[in-house]
């Protein structure tokens, strides 16, 4: 199976593992992915905040590009997710809206029909290879790894998705089938603050305390997640969220491709698990060995 | 090797988004007190607000809002900082308060994570409100200043980080074809929308 890849721009940068992880899983498992050439950024939920019409004109100007590919879009990045599939169903609700978005593109000497499916890469393992399929493919077993999965809040809100969205139950069952334990993590799709990080920082802390002390709470090793943002807000803060709560809040956060990689036999710098911010123990290091 | 990405070489508009200090605190005081004395209607109600809010993309459920307060219940945002306050936001709104809405830090309080527009019971996409009040204030000027900064980061590169002569070497020993570093498109597309103006 052959897909439009649309890595977005936290994996060309913060998010550098999530990307690697995510070409090297695909890869191992026999799919493949094509980078969308000359992607722009996808309009992002926070320019979607400042103009709109511009913010549906940029994401449209992906959609267009991928559709003369014809093939779905695999976007790993939540916001991308989110933005790109946002702008696919207003562009169908608002007629005004896609005659303004057309108008633009057409600058551009660009079209976008409304074909265009986008899809996380979490969605296309379950849906297009089923958990069996993905272990199947196994190379080492997780046993002995407890994990917290997180989900965050953009692969399974707002559009009602692939995943319920109080309790997703994806990401458990494919990390069970490798032979992890998952912990009872009820803030599984709790927000971690996203942009507030920048903008409203005490809010964003406070978030992300809640979610690294109660995966810790319930003794898990380190949190698996899909998210850019979300990794990047609990991983790279963690001395300040220390020393701010007086608690140790150091843990380490992964991409599930990440973990998944481990699993499929992949090494450490394959996947990316040498270029994180907080420190990765050898109990998950050693699962490569 | 350990790959730190926040250095001294990453690009200075990274780590001024990124560096939580480096963005001004911000005030969420309203402009004014929301205490209205009987019978006296405040000149500046605006009686075509609401359906001003209602009119942009996701907007239109807004006038079906009962005040159950769901969405204020669920949001892990006003859990922390009661200053943010969905149901409230969206009832002044409803009255017309529109300088109130538009030049309060409070719209800018919302982290997207869409859990109040999914628990809604009426329907109401309670974060495109959000977002339709954003676009709404910076069309009266009114830009908080990190979002300001992404926004033009985009409009200049098409993408929020540079891709610079590092990534396309790294992308080329990986077999991977190079990134332009500037996207002419956007440019145009941005012209056609004349966000320039605003933004300026």
């Amino acid at each position: 199976m052959e897909y439009t890849y649309y890595p977005g721009c936290s994996l060309t940068k913060t998010s550098k593992p999530y990307d690697l992880s995510t070409r090297a899983v695909f890869r191992a498992l026999g799919l493949g992915l094509h980078e969308l050439e000359d992607w722009n950024c996808c309009g992002a939920t926070v320019y979607m905040s400042v103009k709109e019409t511009v913010s549906f004109s940029i994401s449209a100007r992906n959609l267009a590009l991928a559709e003369k590919m014809k093939r779905d879009v695999v976007a790993p990045c939540s916001a991308c997710y989110l933005v790109l599939n946002k702008t696919n169903r207003f562009l169908r609700e608002l007629p005004d809206l896609n005659a303004k978005v057309n108008d633009a593109l057409s600058a551009a000497g660009l079209y976008y029909g409304g074909t265009v499916r986008v899809r996380h890469p979490l969605e296309v393992l379950i849906n297009d290879l089923g958990i069996e399929g993905v272990a199947a493919k196994a190379r080492r077993s997780l046993k002995g790894l407890k994990i917290a999965e997180y989900y965050g809040c953009q692969i399974v809100r707002p559009q009602r998705g692939f995943d319920d969205m109080e309790f997703p139950q994806t990401m458990d069952r494919l990390f069970e089938a490798l032979g992890a334990e998952n912990v009872y993590f009820p803030l599984k799709v709790r927000c971690c603050g996203g942009m507030l990080m920048t903008t409203a920082n005490d809010v964003a802390m406070k978030l992300c305390h809640d979610l690294i002390a109660c995966a810790q709470g319930n003794g898990a090793d380190c949190i698996v997640t899909t998210c850019p943002l979300c990794q990047m807000n609990l991983a790279a803060y963690q001395d300040q969220l220390s020393a701010k709560f007086g608690e140790d809040l150091h843990m380490p956060i992964l991409w599930f491709t990440e973990l998944l990689g481990l699993a499929l036999g992949l090494d450490v710098r394959t996947v990316g698990l040498n270029a994180h911010l907080e420190r990765i123990p050898e109990k998950i290091l050693s699962l490569a060995a | 090797m350990f790959v730190n990405f926040i250095s001294k070489s990453a690009p200075p508009a990274f780590s001024q988004i990124f560096a939580p200090k480096a963005i001004p605190e911000m005030t969420t005081q309203l402009a004014t007190p929301l205490i209205i004395e009987e019978n006296q209607e405040p000149e500046h109600i605006d009686r075509d607000f609401a359906l001003k809010v209602a009119q942009r993309a996701g907007g239109r459920q807004l006038l079906r809002c009962f005040a159950c307060g769901t969405c204020t219940a669920g949001c892990p945002v006003a859990e922390i900082d009661e200053r943010y306050n969905p149901r409230r936001i969206i009832r002044m709104v409803l009255l017309g308060l529109k300088n109130e809405v538009l030049r309060s830090e409070f719209i800018w309080l919302c982290a997207g994570c869409y859990t109040c527009q999914e628990r809604c019971p009426q329907g109401v996409r309670v974060a495109e409100v959000m977002r339709a009040l954003r676009n709404l204030a910076v069309e009266e000027g009114i830009v908080h200043p990190a979002f300001k900064a992404q926004a033009e980061l985009i409009r200049n590169m098409g993408r929020i980080y540079e891709i610079e002569d590092f990534d396309n070497k790294k992308r080329v020993r990986a077999g991977l074809p190079e990134l332009r570093k500037n996207i002419e498109d956007i440019k145009t597309l941005f012209e056609r929308q004349k966000l320039n103006e605003r933004l300026g």
